[in-house]
Parts: C-alpha cells; sequence; structure tokens
C-alpha cells in the first residue's frame, strides 16, 4: 500500500494501480506456473517414498542390428545387477529403440541404476558397433587388396597381348614376315630354289644342246618343266605352265601363305608329282642313271655336265622337301600365335569383368564400413523421470491469462479502495476536505523546477515499479523460454556422452 | 530616492490609519510596553548584545526609515522561479489579505511539513509580490537554519546575515540587503551558519523580530519545514500569521501534524499554498 501510495493522482493512479495488480497478478500465475513442476517434482519425491518411482532410459541406434547384437552380447541385467536388482530391470527392443525401466522405491536409486545400465549398454553398443566397423573396414581393405592384384593382372596381360601383336602380327606383311624367323627362313629356301630351278634349266638347255651338238637323232628326254624361264615347251604341259604363270602374277601380290596361292602350289606340285609319275624315267632318274652311262661312256663332257644337273636336280627335290616342311612350320606357328591371342584376348575381358564386380563390390563393402560408424555415432540415450508426468497439464498461457483477467479485477477493486482510504493529499479539494484550511495558492507541478518533490517520487514510484516489472519479465522470459530445456537436454546428453566411453 | 520614499510614508500613513479605524491592531503580537521605543534601529554590535537582554536603548525609534537608509543596496534580485506579478502571487497576495493579514505591520511565517517542497520559493514570491506596488516595506528574512536558501535564491550578498545580527556581530541595519528595483530588503542567512533554534528562541531573537516589524511593514520568514526544525514553532507565535507550504502528494498525517506544530506553538495558520499540484 505504500508503493501505491507513491503513485500518482486520478484516472492515472487508478491505472496504475489496476494495471500494476493485474500485471502482478500476471506474473504470480505464470510464476506458479513455472514453480508447478518444481512442486510437482518434490511431491512426487515424497510420493515416491511410498509407491515407488519408475525411471526409464530409451536407446536408439541407427543400425536395429548392432543394437540387438549389442545388448545380446552384453547381457544387460545379469551382468551388472545383483539379481534382487536385475528382476526390477526390464529390457524390451522395439526396433533400434531399447526401453530400459527400473522400478524401485527412490527415485535417486532408480534414476542412478538406469543411468548405471544405460551407461553400460551405450559403452556395449559402442564397443560392437567399433568392432563391426573395424570388421567392415578390414573386409573392405581386403578386397581393394584383391582388385590391385586383378588390376596388375589385367595390366601384364595387356602387355603380353601387345607384345604378341607387334613381334607376331596375325596379318602377314612384308615387314612382320620378317621377324619370323621361320618365315625368314621360308623365305630363304624359296629363294634358294628358285635359284636352284634356274641351274637346272640352264644345265638342261646346255645338256640339250650338247646332245644336239653330239647328233644324237632322239633328243633326251626332258627334264620337269620346274624352271619358270625354260625354254622347251615340249617337255611341259600346258596346264603347268599356266599354273606357273599365274603362280607367279600372285607372288607379285601376296605371300606363299596366302589360301589362294598355297592352293595353287598345292595343285601344282600335285601336277608335276603326277607328271613326273608318268615320266619317271625320263624326271627322275633318267638324268642320274638313264642314259647317263651310254652318254657320259661317248662324251665326258655331257656325262659331267648331266652328273652336275643330277645334283642340282636333288638339290631342287631337297630344297622342295624343305620348303614344304618350313611353309607348314610357319602355318602352325601362325595357328599358335593365334590361338595365344585369343586366349590372351579372353583372358584380358574376363580380368575387366572381375575388376569391375570387385569394384562395385568394394563400394558396398566401404558404404557398410561408413554405415556402421554412423550408427556408433547416432547412439543417443534419454531418461525421463515419471515427476514430469505427474504435471496437472495447465499451460502457462492459460494460467497467466486467467491471471491478468483476475488482476485487472482485482485491481479496479483495490483503485476504489485506495481512493477510498487514500491518505494522500494531492489536490486543493483533498487539502480543504481532510485539513479544514483554506488553499491560499496553487502552484503548479513545473512551476516551482528546484522544488518538485512529488515529480520525484513518482519518477522514483514509476522506476521502482518499472524495475520489477523487468526484472520479472525476463525471469518469466527465462522459465518459459522452451529453448532452455533443450539446451539444458543437450548439455545433459553431452555431458553423459562424455561420461560414457 | 525622495520619490520612493514619498510613496513609502503616503502609503505607510494611509494604511496605518485603515488599520486603526478597522481596529485589527488584535492581529499584533503583544510586545513588551515600551520596546518599540527604546530597541535602537541602528545599535552597535555592543550595544545590540546588550540589547538582546532586554535593554534595548532609545535610538531612530522615530524614524522607520531610518533603518532602509542605513542598509546595503543592490539595484535588483535576482528573479526566483515564482516571479512577482504571475497569477499565482497575485493570488496567493489576496488570499493572505483575504486570510487577516491585510493590515501591516505583520509577520508571515513560511512553513511547511517536508524539505524541497518550495517554501523558500513561495516565501520569496511573496514577498516580492506584497512589496511589488511599492505600498509597504517588505523585508525577507531566511530563519531556514537547515537549508538557508534564499541568498541563493535571490543572489542576495551574505557578507553580514542573521547569524551575525543574533550573535551580535553586526547591526540589523547593516545586515539587510535593500533593493531599490523591487523595494524589497532581505535579511539573508549564509549557508553553512551555525545558527541554533535556541538562538532564535533568545530574547535577542525576539527583541530583533519586534524591532523589524516595527520598521517593515510586512516581515516574510522563511523558516524551513517543522518536521527537522523547532524553527517554525519558535517563530510562531511571534508571527502574525503562518502560511504551511504542502507538496501534493504529502500525507495527511503529516500535513495535520505539521499544522499542529504551529498551533500549539501559538502560531495561526491562515492558509495552505499546493505545491506540484497537477495542471488543471
Amino acid at each position: 500500500m505504500t508503493a501505491l501510495g507513491m503513485l500518482r493522482i486520478g484516472w492515472a493512479r487508478k491505472g496504475w494501480i489496476a494495471g500494476s495488480v493485474a500485471l502482478t497478478a500476471f506474473i504470480a500465475a505464470l510464476l506458479g506456473a513455472m514453480l508447478e513442476r518444481r512442486v510437482s517434482y518434490v511431491a512426487s519425491r515424497v510420493l515416491a517414498v511410498t509407491e515407488g518411482v519408475h525411471a526409464e532410459a530409451v536407446f536408439a541406434c541407427k543400425s536395429a542390428e548392432v543394437l540387438s547384437r549389442a545388448l545380446a552380447g552384453s547381457r544387460l541385467e545379469g551382468s551388472l545387477l545383483p539379481q534382487e536388482l536385475a528382476e526390477s530391470v526390464k529390457v524390451e527392443v522395439e526396433g533400434r529403440f531399447v526401453r530400459l525401466s527400473v522400478e524401485r522405491p527412490s527415485a535417486s536409486e532408480a534414476e542412478y541404476l538406469v543411468e548405471r545400465i544405460a551407461s553400460e549398454a551405450s559403452r556395449a553398443v559402442t564397443q560392437h558397433a567399433n568392432e563391426v566397423s573395424s570388421r567392415d573396414r578390414a573386409a573392405a581393405e581386403e578386397i581393394e587388396e584383391r582388385l590391385r592384384q586383378l588390376r596388375a593382372n589385367r595390366d601384364a596381360a595387356q602387355r603380353e597381348l601387345a607384345e604378341l601383336t607387334t613381334s607376331h602380327p596375325v596379318e602377314p606383311g612384308p615387314h612382320g614376315e620378317l621377324r619370323s624367323v621361320s618365315r625368314r627362313r621360308l623365305i630363304e629356301t624359296q629363294d634358294s630354289l628358285a635359284a636352284a630351278r634356274r641351274e637346272l634349266a640352264e644345265l638342261d638347255a646346255e645338256l640339250a644342246a650338247m646332245r644336239g651338238r653330239s647328233a644324237s637323232p632322239e633328243p633326251p628326254p626332258e627334264a620337269p618343266p620346274r624352271a619358270p624361264g625354260g625354254e622347251s615347251p615340249r617337255g611341259r604341259p600346258e596346264e603347268l605352265e599356266r599354273l606357273d604363270r599365274r603362280i607367279a602374277e600372285l607372288r607379285e601380290e601376296m605371300t606363299d601363305l596366302h589360301p589362294r596361292l598355297a592352293a595353287l602350289l598345292a595343285e601344282r606340285a600335285r601336277l608335276e608329282e603326277k607328271l613326273l609319275g608318268r615320266g619317271a624315267p625320263a624326271g627322275d632318274s633318267a638324268p642320274g642313271t638313264g642314259p647317263a652311262p651310254s652318254a657320259s661312256a661317248e662324251h665326258p663332257e655331257l656325262a659331267a655336265k648331266e652328273a652336275l644337273r643330277a645334283r642340282v636336280a636333288a638339290r631342287v627335290s631337297a630344297l622342295e622337301k624343305e620348303e614344304k616342311s618350313l611353309s607348314e612350320q610357319v602355318r602352325t606357328e601362325a595357328a599358335a600365335v593365334e590361338e595365344r591371342v585369343a586366349r590372351m584376348t579372353l583372358v584380358l575381358k574376363r580380368s575387366t569383368d572381375d575388376i569391375l564386380s570387385t569394384e562395385q563390390e568394394l563400394e558396398q563393402a566401404k558404404r557398410k564400413a561408413a554405415a556402421s560408424t554412423a550408427s556408433r555415432a547416432a547412439l543417443s540415450v534419454r531418461t525421463k523421470l515419471p515427476t514430469e508426468a505427474r504435471r496437472s497439464g495447465a499451460s502457462a498461457t492459460l494460467l497467466g491469462s486467467l491471471g491478468a483477467a483476475f488482476g485487472l479485477v482485482l485491481g479496479v477493486l483495490l483503485a476504489a479502495l485506495a481512493e477510498a482510504v487514500d491518505p494522500v493529499l494531492r489536490t486543493a479539494e483533498d487539502v480543504m476536505k481532510h485539513l479544514d484550511l483554506p488553499v491560499l495558492a496553487e502552484v503548479p507541478a513545473g512551476a516551482l523546477a528546484a522544488s518538485s518533490p512529488a515529480r520525484g517520487r513518482l519518477v522514483s514510484g514509476g522506476l521502482l515499479w518499472l524495475c520489477v516489472f523487468v526484472v520479472a519479465a525476463a525471469f518469466l522470459l527465462v522459465l518459459a523460454y522452451p529453448g532452455w530445456e533443450t539446451l539444458a537436454e543437450l548439455f545433459r546428453r553431452f555431458g553423459s556422452g562424455r561420461a560414457s566411453p | 530616492m525622495n520619490v520612493l520614499g514619498e510613496a513609502f510614508r503616503r502609503s505607510v500613513e494611509r494604511s496605518r490609519q485603515k488599520a486603526s479605524s478597522a481596529e485589527t491592531v488584535r492581529s499584533r503580537p503583544v510586545r513588551p510596553a515600551g520596546a518599540e521605543d527604546t530597541m535602537k534601529l541602528a545599535c552597535p554590535p555592543a550595544q545590540a548584545a546588550s540589547g538582546a537582554g532586554g535593554q534595548a536603548e532609545g535610538g531612530a525609534s522615530g524614524d522607520p526609515f531610518e533603518f532602509l537608509r542605513r542598509a546595503r543596496r543592490v539595484a535588483t534580485f535576482a528573479e526566483g522561479p515564482l516571479a512577482p506579478g504571475c497569477d499565482i502571487l497575485a493570488g496567493l497576495r489576496s488570499a493572505v489579505f483575504s486570510a487577516g493579514l491585510a493590515t501591516p505591520p505583520a509577520t508571515i511565517l513560511v512553513t511547511g511539513p517536508s524539505r524541497s517542497s518550495g517554501k523558500t520559493a513561495v516565501a520569496a514570491g511573496l514577498a516580492g509580490e506584497l512589496a511589488r506596488d511599492l505600498l509597504y516595506r517588505v523585508l525577507l528574512v531566511d530563519a531556514d537554519i537547515r537549508r538557508p536558501g534564499v541568498a541563493a535564491l535571490l543572489q542576495v550578498d551574505t557578507e553580514l546575515d542573521l547569524a551575525d545580527v543574533l550573535e551580535g556581530r553586526s547591526e540589523a541595519a547593516e545586515a539587510v540587503v535593500y533593493s531599490e528595483g523591487d523595494n524589497l530588503s532581505v535579511l539573508a542567512l549564509r549557508a553553512g551558519s551555525r545558527l541554533s533554534a535556541e538562538t532564535l528562541a533568545s530574547a535577542a531573537s525576539r527583541e530583533l523580530f519586534s524591532m523589524l516589524r516595527q520598521a517593515f511593514d510586512y516581515v516574510v520568514i522563511d523558516a524551513g519545514d517543522t518536521a527537522s526544525s523547532a524553527v517554525p514553532r519558535v517563530l510562531a507565535s511571534g508571527a502574525t500569521g503562518t502560511v504551511l507550504v504542502l507538496p501534493a502528494g504529502v500525507t495527511r498525517e503529516r500535513a495535520r501534524e505539521s499544522a499542529a506544530a504551529i498551533r500549539s506553538a501559538g502560531g495561526k495558520v491562515v492558509g495552505v499554498v499546493l505545491t506540484g499540484a497537477p495542471r488543471r
């Protein structure tokens, strides 16, 4: 009332009184709403002694599998608690949540148990998540090592294939042929064979000339028409000659390995065989054995020539055999190279496929390792005490509104009462009414600038109330701000997370 | 000065005639017989000290203007928050006259229940307003021994002050400062002077104030507040009337106590000046 008495005059004073009382009631109502938690908390503590307290903690883990494995592995109830305490602990797993509940007569005991179990469980979950994570990381590293080996194999196959294709080209060519020893030998043999045949043809020509000079009525039997530049068309069948021409034409364009040329060569050999078989006495044996003795007997020079021709013919024959075998060898060798190239190509393809699949496998393994690491980090523990559930549920807004309305009514009543019992003289009417003295003069507020105590007191009174309101509002803000609970929860989590390993 | 003196003389004689015809002498305080005749207006300090014992010797008793002639003079005083001539002071003067103080000589005590309520401003304003029309000789005395404020308010020289006069160091006429422009005389009190209520209650004080009443038509005394000082009670009995200065917001109890203090000391509360009142 003293503070109210310091307030000013008339309607302003009434407004001050009503407003301040309303605000005070509002603040009181809000404070009541805030304090209800504490009151209910204390009441629940008192009740807990007789009724028992139910405390619980909820675990959440990103991976339900990790959580269930960890809880199964840790054997929470048995390993941690004595038998009588273990019976009061319930563990329920729902998906990736685990709910621990404890029923104890004392709230602090229940909280202690829940906290202890929660820290143990969180440690177990973290440990398990660590193990899973390290295992996943090891698997990923193994796959990576395998992938590295596969890539090395593929690189080796690629190098070998490149070497094969450069040193033994599948496509024949002038340079490629020279790189192969067999081919080189075949070409040399063919050159030697051609030279030997030319020599044989020359010998035949000389021999024929010599025989003509010796007036022999019968021309000597014709040697097989092997030489391309042979001058005796009689001894060479036309078919053989045509074949030789064709072969010569083709040899200008391709090698002997070409299938067409090889076929022509084979046909020519067959035809020549046939011709040799028909004129065997005149072909093979005639130069050396047939007419030679008689001729040599008659002309020693002729005989010598014939002997020379026989040697050349033998060389030709040997060279032909060698060429045949070499051709066969070259063909075999080419086939082997082709087969090897095909095999390496296949190996290369398979290793590429393997690398692709291994890369995918590695990606999956890495993802799994990352997920197991994240599941460890996402573990959270929350302790819920039953005291929070004992609140009446009336909101601060409702209580504040009711308080403000009640305060307004009360304030108006108080203003009327204060008006009735106001002990302060403010106006000339007050003075005349209560002092029974005439008012000689009224000096308005402000006229005496140096002496206006009333205004000073008004300011101080208003300032006092303003300070009270500001402090109360700040206090209410601190209490009512919902973010504080979140902050407190975060702080608590941080503290429990730091406490648990 | 001659014009001023003539005006004074005429106005004083006129008012005395009027007062005697209206039989208003009852409001004048009872004084020892012959005191007016024996008190020296310009007594030397030693004589003034001896006069404090009631032995005021005769002197310039017949010439009330002797006091003004010997007073220190200034052109004008500084103007307080309430300037003479304003509506408030005009109303106050009328009300004071209506309350029974219309007949000089009169001593008006200005006091109140609390400090800083505007007593000094009201006293200075009332004295200035009374002196404004040159009809009366008006003296403003600062007797607020706790917080003397007249000297500071009106910018009055306090080389000699009330304490000097009462303690015998100076003559009253020498301590008074007279402003021709304002037609106002001031007997100030230095800040920090150790004047006590006992000194003001002494016989010398009574002699001094009775002498001042003779010399001036109106003596307005700023007496400080009744709550912290005994001066209002001491001077109330010698005053013709007391004006209570009440600040708006003062409690009824304090106002009643203040009025009761004046009445119990034999004073008469003629009315209230309400300061800091809400504007209408």
